[in-house]
Protein backbone atom coordinates (compact mmCIF):
# COMPACT_ATOMS: atom_id res chain seq x y z
CA UNK A 1 0.00 0.00 0.00
CA UNK A 2 1.41 3.78 -0.88
CA UNK A 3 3.13 5.63 1.87
CA UNK A 4 0.05 7.19 3.90
CA UNK A 5 -2.24 5.69 2.32
CA UNK A 6 -3.76 4.31 5.22
CA UNK A 7 -7.66 5.58 4.52
CA UNK A 8 -10.69 2.63 4.27
CA UNK A 9 -10.73 4.05 0.77
CA UNK A 10 -7.19 3.76 -0.36
CA UNK A 11 -7.56 0.02 1.20
CA UNK A 12 -10.97 -1.03 -0.83
CA UNK A 13 -9.79 0.08 -4.29
CA UNK A 14 -6.51 -1.35 -3.64
CA UNK A 15 -8.09 -4.50 -2.64
CA UNK A 16 -10.95 -4.05 -5.18
CA UNK A 17 -7.59 -3.66 -8.16
CA UNK A 18 -5.57 -6.41 -6.78
CA UNK A 19 -8.09 -9.06 -6.98
CA UNK A 20 -8.69 -8.16 -10.71
CA UNK A 21 -5.46 -7.58 -11.56
CA UNK A 22 -4.02 -10.68 -10.00
CA UNK A 23 -7.28 -12.80 -11.86
CA UNK A 24 -6.80 -11.54 -15.03
CA UNK A 25 -3.68 -11.25 -18.11
CA UNK A 26 -1.62 -8.63 -17.76
CA UNK A 27 -3.05 -7.77 -21.56
CA UNK A 28 -6.64 -6.67 -19.08
CA UNK A 29 -4.86 -4.77 -16.42
CA UNK A 30 -5.60 -1.67 -18.44
CA UNK A 31 -9.41 -2.69 -18.39
CA UNK A 32 -9.11 -3.18 -14.70
CA UNK A 33 -7.97 0.62 -14.49
CA UNK A 34 -10.56 1.73 -16.68
CA UNK A 35 -13.22 0.04 -14.65
CA UNK A 36 -11.63 1.08 -11.30
CA UNK A 37 -10.63 4.33 -11.94
CA UNK A 38 -13.85 5.85 -14.24
CA UNK A 39 -11.38 7.52 -17.13
CA UNK A 40 -11.90 6.88 -21.20
CA UNK A 41 -8.45 4.98 -21.25
CA UNK A 42 -5.55 3.37 -19.59
CA UNK A 43 -2.04 2.04 -20.47
CA UNK A 44 0.69 0.42 -18.64
CA UNK A 45 4.26 0.87 -19.83
CA UNK A 46 7.63 -0.29 -18.01
CA UNK A 47 10.12 2.09 -18.49
CA UNK A 48 14.41 1.81 -17.38
CA UNK A 49 16.35 4.42 -18.13
CA UNK A 50 15.45 6.17 -21.94
CA UNK A 51 14.27 2.52 -22.45
CA UNK A 52 10.33 1.39 -22.59
CA UNK A 53 7.94 -1.07 -23.36
CA UNK A 54 4.15 -1.25 -23.21
CA UNK A 55 2.15 -4.18 -21.55
CA UNK A 56 -1.15 -3.31 -22.32
CA UNK A 57 -3.57 -0.48 -23.17
CA UNK A 58 -7.13 -0.68 -22.55
CA UNK A 59 -8.05 0.57 -26.39
CA UNK A 60 -7.00 1.35 -29.60
CA UNK A 61 -6.54 5.03 -29.27
CA UNK A 62 -4.42 4.49 -25.80
CA UNK A 63 -2.41 2.30 -27.67
CA UNK A 64 -1.95 4.55 -30.39
CA UNK A 65 -0.97 7.62 -27.74
CA UNK A 66 1.38 5.03 -26.16
CA UNK A 67 3.70 4.52 -29.58
CA UNK A 68 2.81 8.63 -30.36
CA UNK A 69 5.21 9.18 -26.98
CA UNK A 70 7.56 6.32 -27.92
CA UNK A 71 8.18 7.70 -31.54
CA UNK A 72 8.01 11.40 -30.12
CA UNK A 73 10.43 10.37 -27.31
CA UNK A 74 7.96 13.06 -25.30
CA UNK A 75 5.17 13.17 -22.96
CA UNK A 76 3.39 12.79 -19.98
CA UNK A 77 4.73 9.39 -19.57
CA UNK A 78 8.46 10.39 -19.90
CA UNK A 79 7.99 13.38 -17.72
CA UNK A 80 6.33 10.94 -14.92
CA UNK A 81 8.46 8.95 -15.28
CA UNK A 82 12.00 11.52 -15.16
CA UNK A 83 10.17 13.81 -12.50
CA UNK A 84 9.30 10.72 -10.19
CA UNK A 85 5.66 12.82 -9.95
CA UNK A 86 2.34 12.77 -11.20
CA UNK A 87 1.57 14.78 -14.69
CA UNK A 88 -1.59 16.38 -15.15
CA UNK A 89 -2.75 18.14 -17.83
CA UNK A 90 -6.45 18.20 -17.84
CA UNK A 91 -7.07 19.87 -21.07
CA UNK A 92 -4.26 19.78 -24.42
CA UNK A 93 -6.18 22.05 -25.84
CA UNK A 94 -5.65 24.85 -23.71
CA UNK A 95 -2.40 24.07 -21.57
CA UNK A 96 -1.13 26.07 -18.71
CA UNK A 97 2.08 25.12 -19.33
CA UNK A 98 3.16 25.08 -22.67
CA UNK A 99 4.41 21.32 -23.25
CA UNK A 100 5.13 18.67 -25.45
CA UNK A 101 5.21 21.19 -28.68
CA UNK A 102 5.18 17.68 -30.43
CA UNK A 103 3.25 15.03 -29.05
CA UNK A 104 0.16 17.85 -28.27
CA UNK A 105 -1.31 18.45 -31.60
CA UNK A 106 -0.99 14.76 -32.42
CA UNK A 107 -3.07 13.62 -29.29
CA UNK A 108 -5.58 15.87 -29.31
CA UNK A 109 -5.93 14.56 -33.00
CA UNK A 110 -6.10 11.22 -31.99
CA UNK A 111 -9.26 12.56 -29.92
CA UNK A 112 -7.40 12.45 -26.28
CA UNK A 113 -8.27 15.83 -24.22
CA UNK A 114 -6.71 15.72 -20.77
CA UNK A 115 -3.83 13.35 -19.71
CA UNK A 116 -2.00 12.16 -16.35
CA UNK A 117 0.37 9.78 -15.41
CA UNK A 118 1.02 8.31 -12.30
CA UNK A 119 5.03 7.02 -12.20
CA UNK A 120 4.78 3.26 -11.20
CA UNK A 121 8.02 2.61 -8.51
CA UNK A 122 8.65 -0.06 -5.51
CA UNK A 123 10.90 2.06 -2.98
CA UNK A 124 12.65 4.21 -4.42
CA UNK A 125 13.17 2.33 -8.02
CA UNK A 126 11.12 2.91 -10.64
CA UNK A 127 9.42 0.46 -12.74
CA UNK A 128 7.39 2.42 -15.53
CA UNK A 129 3.62 4.74 -15.51
CA UNK A 130 0.05 4.12 -15.56
CA UNK A 131 -0.99 6.74 -18.38
CA UNK A 132 -4.75 7.52 -18.60
CA UNK A 133 -6.75 9.39 -20.60
CA UNK A 134 -9.77 11.34 -21.26
CA UNK A 135 -12.01 12.21 -24.00
CA UNK A 136 -13.22 15.32 -22.40
CA UNK A 137 -11.20 18.06 -20.72
CA UNK A 138 -11.18 18.56 -17.01
CA UNK A 139 -9.29 17.33 -14.18
CA UNK A 140 -9.43 14.04 -12.35
CA UNK A 141 -11.11 14.41 -9.34
CA UNK A 142 -9.29 13.89 -5.77
CA UNK A 143 -11.16 10.49 -5.29
CA UNK A 144 -9.81 9.61 -8.88
CA UNK A 145 -6.11 10.87 -8.38
CA UNK A 146 -6.26 9.17 -4.88
CA UNK A 147 -7.38 6.18 -6.14
CA UNK A 148 -4.97 5.77 -9.29
CA UNK A 149 -2.18 6.08 -6.53
CA UNK A 150 -3.20 3.35 -5.08
CA UNK A 151 -4.00 1.41 -8.42
CA UNK A 152 -0.29 2.42 -9.46
CA UNK A 153 1.45 1.21 -6.26
CA UNK A 154 -0.54 -1.97 -6.77
CA UNK A 155 0.42 -1.97 -10.45
CA UNK A 156 3.80 -1.73 -9.98
CA UNK A 157 3.99 -5.00 -7.09
CA UNK A 158 1.99 -6.95 -10.02
CA UNK A 159 4.33 -6.05 -12.59
CA UNK A 160 7.23 -7.19 -10.70
CA UNK A 161 5.74 -10.43 -9.28
CA UNK A 162 4.69 -11.49 -12.87
CA UNK A 163 8.15 -11.13 -14.18
CA UNK A 164 9.11 -12.71 -10.96
CA UNK A 165 7.35 -16.02 -11.81
CA UNK A 166 9.72 -16.76 -14.59
CA UNK A 167 12.53 -18.23 -14.96
CA UNK A 168 13.89 -16.96 -17.42
CA UNK A 169 16.04 -13.51 -17.21
CA UNK A 170 14.41 -12.47 -20.60
CA UNK A 171 11.21 -10.16 -20.76
CA UNK A 172 8.07 -12.73 -19.93
CA UNK A 173 5.98 -12.90 -23.29
CA UNK A 174 3.13 -11.76 -20.96
CA UNK A 175 4.97 -8.17 -20.45
CA UNK A 176 6.65 -7.89 -23.97
CA UNK A 177 3.45 -9.13 -26.48
CA UNK A 178 2.25 -5.53 -27.33
CA UNK A 179 5.60 -4.41 -27.44
CA UNK A 180 6.54 -6.42 -30.28
CA UNK A 181 6.26 -4.65 -33.09
CA UNK A 182 8.59 -2.34 -31.40
CA UNK A 183 11.31 -4.87 -31.80
CA UNK A 184 12.04 -3.59 -35.59
CA UNK A 185 12.75 -0.11 -34.29
CA UNK A 186 15.73 -1.61 -32.12
CA UNK A 187 16.87 -3.20 -35.17
CA UNK A 188 16.96 0.00 -36.86
CA UNK A 189 18.69 1.28 -34.32
CA UNK A 190 21.46 -0.95 -34.50
CA UNK A 191 21.76 -0.82 -37.77
CA UNK A 192 21.60 3.10 -38.57
CA UNK A 193 24.33 3.21 -35.79
CA UNK A 194 27.10 0.96 -37.68
CA UNK A 195 25.44 2.94 -41.20
CA UNK A 196 26.54 6.92 -39.18
CA UNK A 197 28.88 5.82 -36.68
CA UNK A 198 26.78 6.68 -33.81
CA UNK A 199 25.93 5.32 -30.49
CA UNK A 200 22.84 3.01 -30.73
CA UNK A 201 20.66 5.98 -28.41
CA UNK A 202 21.90 8.66 -31.23
CA UNK A 203 20.45 6.20 -33.61
CA UNK A 204 16.85 6.02 -32.40
CA UNK A 205 17.40 9.99 -32.27
CA UNK A 206 18.21 10.29 -35.86
CA UNK A 207 15.10 7.76 -36.65
CA UNK A 208 12.79 9.62 -34.85
CA UNK A 209 13.40 13.08 -36.65
CA UNK A 210 13.27 11.44 -39.50
CA UNK A 211 9.87 10.52 -38.82
CA UNK A 212 8.78 13.52 -37.75
CA UNK A 213 10.35 15.14 -40.53
CA UNK A 214 8.49 13.49 -42.81
CA UNK A 215 5.39 12.91 -41.32
CA UNK A 216 5.74 8.96 -40.43
CA UNK A 217 4.90 6.43 -37.84
CA UNK A 218 8.47 5.33 -36.25
CA UNK A 219 7.41 2.01 -36.56
CA UNK A 220 7.39 2.82 -40.84
CA UNK A 221 10.86 4.52 -41.27
CA UNK A 222 12.16 1.47 -39.08
CA UNK A 223 10.71 -1.17 -41.27
CA UNK A 224 12.44 0.81 -44.45
CA UNK A 225 15.65 1.13 -42.53
CA UNK A 226 15.63 -2.72 -41.64
CA UNK A 227 14.84 -3.65 -45.25
CA UNK A 228 17.13 -1.30 -46.61
CA UNK A 229 14.79 0.41 -48.44
CA UNK A 230 16.18 3.69 -46.33
CA UNK A 231 19.90 5.14 -45.22
CA UNK A 232 19.74 8.00 -43.65
CA UNK A 233 22.87 8.57 -44.15
CA UNK A 234 23.27 12.43 -45.12
CA UNK A 235 25.05 11.75 -48.32
CA UNK A 236 22.80 8.61 -49.09
CA UNK A 237 19.33 8.93 -47.83
CA UNK A 238 18.10 10.55 -51.33
CA UNK A 239 19.07 8.00 -53.50
CA UNK A 240 19.77 4.90 -51.78
CA UNK A 241 22.71 4.30 -53.66
CA UNK A 242 25.76 1.91 -51.43
CA UNK B 1 11.66 1.57 31.75
CA UNK B 2 13.06 4.15 33.75
CA UNK B 3 9.72 5.71 33.17
CA UNK B 4 7.50 3.18 34.37
CA UNK B 5 5.32 4.21 37.91
CA UNK B 6 6.90 7.17 38.67
CA UNK B 7 6.36 8.83 35.38
CA UNK B 8 3.22 11.02 35.61
CA UNK B 9 2.31 10.44 31.75
CA UNK B 10 -0.85 9.26 31.76
CA UNK B 11 -0.65 5.58 30.23
CA UNK B 12 -3.07 6.49 27.17
CA UNK B 13 -0.41 8.65 25.81
CA UNK B 14 2.62 6.33 26.60
CA UNK B 15 0.28 3.74 24.77
CA UNK B 16 -0.85 5.66 21.68
CA UNK B 17 3.25 6.78 21.89
CA UNK B 18 4.62 3.85 21.68
CA UNK B 19 1.75 2.82 18.67
CA UNK B 20 3.26 5.95 16.58
CA UNK B 21 6.75 4.66 17.02
CA UNK B 22 5.63 1.26 15.97
CA UNK B 23 3.73 3.16 12.95
CA UNK B 24 6.57 5.10 12.01
CA UNK B 25 8.47 1.65 11.50
CA UNK B 26 5.81 1.19 8.81
CA UNK B 27 6.78 3.76 6.51
CA UNK B 28 10.27 4.69 7.09
CA UNK B 29 13.42 2.08 6.46
CA UNK B 30 13.28 0.19 9.84
CA UNK B 31 15.65 -2.48 11.31
CA UNK B 32 13.81 -4.94 12.68
CA UNK B 33 15.97 -5.85 15.95
CA UNK B 34 15.02 -2.24 16.70
CA UNK B 35 11.48 -2.63 16.78
CA UNK B 36 11.42 -5.53 18.24
CA UNK B 37 13.61 -4.17 20.91
CA UNK B 38 11.28 -0.92 21.25
CA UNK B 39 8.43 -3.34 21.94
CA UNK B 40 9.54 -5.52 24.29
CA UNK B 41 10.96 -2.64 26.35
CA UNK B 42 7.86 -0.63 26.19
CA UNK B 43 5.48 -3.82 27.21
CA UNK B 44 7.39 -3.73 30.58
CA UNK B 45 6.42 -0.14 30.91
CA UNK B 46 3.01 -0.42 29.53
CA UNK B 47 1.40 -3.56 30.93
CA UNK B 48 1.48 -5.62 34.31
CA UNK B 49 4.98 -7.78 33.34
CA UNK B 50 8.19 -7.43 34.52
CA UNK B 51 10.35 -8.66 31.62
CA UNK B 52 9.50 -9.67 28.02
CA UNK B 53 10.63 -11.20 24.74
CA UNK B 54 10.27 -11.80 21.48
CA UNK B 55 11.23 -14.77 19.19
CA UNK B 56 10.74 -14.57 16.20
CA UNK B 57 10.39 -17.52 13.32
CA UNK B 58 13.48 -17.15 10.42
CA UNK B 59 13.21 -18.06 6.67
CA UNK B 60 13.43 -21.99 7.73
CA UNK B 61 11.10 -21.40 9.91
CA UNK B 62 13.35 -21.58 12.96
CA UNK B 63 12.38 -19.64 15.83
CA UNK B 64 15.33 -17.18 17.25
CA UNK B 65 15.14 -14.67 20.11
CA UNK B 66 15.14 -11.39 18.32
CA UNK B 67 14.86 -8.79 21.21
CA UNK B 68 14.25 -8.97 25.17
CA UNK B 69 13.97 -6.34 27.44
CA UNK B 70 16.64 -7.44 29.95
CA UNK B 71 19.26 -10.37 29.95
CA UNK B 72 17.06 -12.50 32.49
CA UNK B 73 14.14 -12.39 29.68
CA UNK B 74 16.42 -13.42 26.99
CA UNK B 75 17.99 -16.71 29.32
CA UNK B 76 14.74 -17.71 29.74
CA UNK B 77 13.87 -17.57 25.83
CA UNK B 78 16.99 -19.16 25.44
CA UNK B 79 16.12 -22.04 27.79
CA UNK B 80 12.50 -22.68 25.64
CA UNK B 81 14.58 -23.06 22.27
CA UNK B 82 17.15 -25.34 23.68
CA UNK B 83 14.27 -27.41 25.79
CA UNK B 84 12.40 -27.54 22.85
CA UNK B 85 9.49 -26.43 25.32
CA UNK B 86 7.61 -23.60 26.52
CA UNK B 87 4.84 -21.31 26.45
CA UNK B 88 6.48 -19.22 23.54
CA UNK B 89 7.24 -22.30 21.32
CA UNK B 90 3.18 -23.29 21.90
CA UNK B 91 1.69 -20.09 21.11
CA UNK B 92 3.70 -20.12 17.77
CA UNK B 93 2.77 -23.22 16.71
CA UNK B 94 -1.16 -22.95 17.88
CA UNK B 95 -1.30 -19.71 16.72
CA UNK B 96 -2.99 -19.22 20.28
CA UNK B 97 -2.36 -17.24 23.42
CA UNK B 98 -0.97 -19.27 26.42
CA UNK B 99 -0.43 -18.50 29.72
CA UNK B 100 0.16 -20.17 33.30
CA UNK B 101 -0.51 -17.59 36.23
CA UNK B 102 1.09 -19.80 38.60
CA UNK B 103 4.08 -21.63 38.00
CA UNK B 104 4.77 -22.64 41.04
CA UNK B 105 1.66 -24.61 41.65
CA UNK B 106 3.11 -27.22 38.89
CA UNK B 107 0.21 -27.63 36.69
CA UNK B 108 1.57 -25.95 33.73
CA UNK B 109 2.48 -28.49 30.02
CA UNK B 110 6.15 -27.25 30.51
CA UNK B 111 7.69 -29.05 33.25
CA UNK B 112 11.60 -27.81 32.51
CA UNK B 113 10.62 -24.46 31.31
CA UNK B 114 8.76 -23.78 34.52
CA UNK B 115 11.47 -25.06 36.66
CA UNK B 116 14.07 -22.51 35.45
CA UNK B 117 11.49 -19.81 35.63
CA UNK B 118 10.27 -20.19 39.29
CA UNK B 119 13.81 -20.47 39.82
CA UNK B 120 14.63 -16.93 37.73
CA UNK B 121 11.74 -15.41 40.08
CA UNK B 122 8.75 -15.45 37.96
CA UNK B 123 5.36 -16.82 38.96
CA UNK B 124 3.20 -15.34 35.95
CA UNK B 125 4.02 -16.15 32.29
CA UNK B 126 1.86 -15.38 29.27
CA UNK B 127 3.30 -15.67 25.47
CA UNK B 128 1.28 -14.10 22.80
CA UNK B 129 1.30 -15.05 18.70
CA UNK B 130 2.52 -12.66 16.72
CA UNK B 131 0.42 -13.17 13.30
CA UNK B 132 -1.03 -11.48 10.46
CA UNK B 133 -4.01 -13.18 9.14
CA UNK B 134 -2.95 -17.00 8.40
CA UNK B 135 0.86 -16.16 8.69
CA UNK B 136 2.38 -16.46 12.37
CA UNK B 137 6.21 -15.08 12.79
CA UNK B 138 6.86 -14.83 15.71
CA UNK B 139 5.55 -14.53 19.26
CA UNK B 140 5.51 -12.29 22.14
CA UNK B 141 6.48 -13.24 26.01
CA UNK B 142 5.50 -11.71 29.18
CA UNK B 143 6.72 -12.45 32.31
CA UNK B 144 5.73 -11.22 35.98
CA UNK B 145 6.87 -11.99 39.24
CA UNK B 146 4.12 -11.51 41.00
CA UNK B 147 1.25 -14.57 40.32
CA UNK B 148 -2.10 -14.50 39.54
CA UNK B 149 -3.57 -13.84 35.98
CA UNK B 150 -2.72 -10.32 34.35
CA UNK B 151 -5.23 -7.85 33.71
CA UNK B 152 -7.10 -8.46 30.08
CA UNK B 153 -7.14 -5.16 29.03
CA UNK B 154 -2.85 -5.90 29.86
CA UNK B 155 -3.33 -8.24 27.45
CA UNK B 156 -5.36 -6.68 25.14
CA UNK B 157 -2.89 -3.88 24.93
CA UNK B 158 0.05 -6.19 24.29
CA UNK B 159 -1.89 -7.95 21.76
CA UNK B 160 -2.55 -4.55 19.55
CA UNK B 161 1.20 -4.27 20.31
CA UNK B 162 2.40 -7.17 18.81
CA UNK B 163 -0.17 -7.04 15.80
CA UNK B 164 1.20 -3.85 14.35
CA UNK B 165 4.61 -4.77 14.96
CA UNK B 166 3.70 -7.97 12.71
CA UNK B 167 2.41 -5.65 10.10
CA UNK B 168 5.53 -4.21 10.28
CA UNK B 169 8.11 -6.79 9.74
CA UNK B 170 5.58 -8.93 7.12
CA UNK B 171 5.51 -5.22 5.06
CA UNK B 172 9.32 -5.13 5.66
CA UNK B 173 9.51 -8.45 3.92
CA UNK B 174 7.92 -8.00 1.30
CA UNK B 175 9.32 -5.03 0.22
CA UNK B 176 13.01 -6.63 0.53
CA UNK B 177 11.41 -9.33 -1.89
CA UNK B 178 10.31 -7.23 -4.43
CA UNK B 179 13.25 -4.64 -4.57
CA UNK B 180 15.13 -8.04 -5.41
CA UNK B 181 13.04 -8.60 -7.84
CA UNK B 182 12.83 -4.99 -9.27
CA UNK B 183 15.76 -5.30 -10.96
CA UNK B 184 14.80 -8.57 -12.62
CA UNK B 185 11.94 -6.54 -14.36
CA UNK B 186 14.53 -3.56 -15.54
CA UNK B 187 17.11 -6.07 -16.52
CA UNK B 188 14.53 -7.75 -18.56
CA UNK B 189 13.01 -5.00 -20.60
CA UNK B 190 16.65 -3.79 -21.05
CA UNK B 191 17.88 -7.33 -22.36
CA UNK B 192 15.14 -7.67 -24.65
CA UNK B 193 16.15 -3.96 -26.13
CA UNK B 194 19.95 -4.20 -26.59
CA UNK B 195 19.52 -7.42 -28.21
CA UNK B 196 17.14 -6.10 -30.85
CA UNK B 197 19.99 -3.60 -31.22
CA UNK B 198 22.98 -5.87 -31.40
CA UNK B 199 20.89 -7.69 -34.10
CA UNK B 200 20.77 -4.34 -35.97
CA UNK B 201 24.23 -4.16 -35.89
CA UNK B 202 25.48 -7.53 -36.72
CA UNK B 203 23.26 -7.91 -39.66
CA UNK B 204 24.34 -4.08 -41.01
CA UNK B 205 28.13 -5.07 -40.18
CA UNK B 206 28.32 -8.90 -41.44
CA UNK B 207 25.25 -8.33 -44.31
CA UNK B 208 23.10 -10.70 -43.18
CA UNK B 209 19.20 -11.17 -42.47
CA UNK B 210 18.16 -10.14 -38.65
CA UNK B 211 17.33 -14.13 -37.99
CA UNK B 212 20.99 -15.05 -39.16
CA UNK B 213 22.57 -11.68 -37.27
CA UNK B 214 20.62 -13.31 -33.95
CA UNK B 215 21.84 -16.73 -34.67
CA UNK B 216 25.78 -15.36 -35.04
CA UNK B 217 25.35 -13.49 -31.51
CA UNK B 218 23.53 -16.96 -29.66
CA UNK B 219 26.73 -19.36 -31.24
CA UNK B 220 28.52 -17.18 -30.13
CA UNK B 221 27.34 -16.60 -26.04
CA UNK B 222 26.90 -20.54 -26.86
CA UNK B 223 30.73 -20.72 -27.87
CA UNK B 224 32.07 -18.79 -24.82
CA UNK B 225 29.48 -19.82 -22.46
CA UNK B 226 28.54 -16.37 -21.94
CA UNK B 227 24.17 -14.94 -21.44
CA UNK B 228 22.95 -13.37 -24.49
CA UNK B 229 22.34 -10.21 -22.86
CA UNK B 230 26.18 -10.16 -21.81
CA UNK B 231 27.40 -10.49 -25.53
CA UNK B 232 24.47 -8.09 -26.80
CA UNK B 233 25.93 -5.50 -24.50
CA UNK B 234 29.09 -5.86 -25.45
CA UNK B 235 28.52 -5.48 -29.48
CA UNK B 236 26.07 -2.41 -28.72
CA UNK B 237 28.79 -0.79 -26.77
CA UNK B 238 31.32 -1.77 -29.41
CA UNK B 239 33.53 -3.52 -26.84
CA UNK B 240 32.93 -6.99 -28.74
CA UNK B 241 34.88 -7.24 -32.31
CA UNK B 242 32.62 -8.52 -35.07
CA UNK B 243 34.98 -10.75 -36.60
CA UNK B 244 34.20 -12.63 -33.03
CA UNK B 245 30.47 -13.44 -33.38
CA UNK B 246 30.25 -13.79 -37.12
CA UNK B 247 32.92 -15.84 -36.76
CA UNK B 248 35.08 -14.91 -39.69
CA UNK B 249 36.86 -11.77 -40.49
CA UNK B 250 35.00 -9.44 -42.53
CA UNK B 251 35.94 -6.43 -44.85
CA UNK B 252 34.24 -3.37 -43.18
CA UNK B 253 32.38 -1.15 -45.23
CA UNK B 254 34.20 1.38 -47.10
Amino acid sequence: MAKGVTDDRAVRVGVAFAKQASAAPPALLCAACVDILHVSGAGVTIMSGTNSGPVCSSDARMARLEDLQFSLGEGPCRDAYDQRAPVNEPDLQHQRIARWAQYTPSALEMGARGVFAFPLSLGQSRIGVLTLYQNGAGPLSTDQIADSLVVADVLAQTLVSIQARSRRPMLTRELSDVSAHRAEVHQASGIVSVQLGVPVDEALARIRAHAYATDQPVARVAEQVVSRALFLGDDRSNDGKE
Amino acid sequence: MPTRKVDPMPRESLVSDTFVQLADTLVADFDVIDLLTVLASRCVGLVDADAAAILLADADGNLRVMAASDEQAHLLELFQLQNEEGPCLDAFSTGEAVSCAELSSGRSDWPRFTEYAVGQGFECVYALPMRLRDNIIGALNLFRQRSGPMPAADVRLAQALADVASVAILQDQIARELRIKDGQLQHALDSRIIIEQAKGIVSERAHVDMAEAFTHIRNHARRHNLQLTNVAAQIVSGALALEHVTGAPRQLER
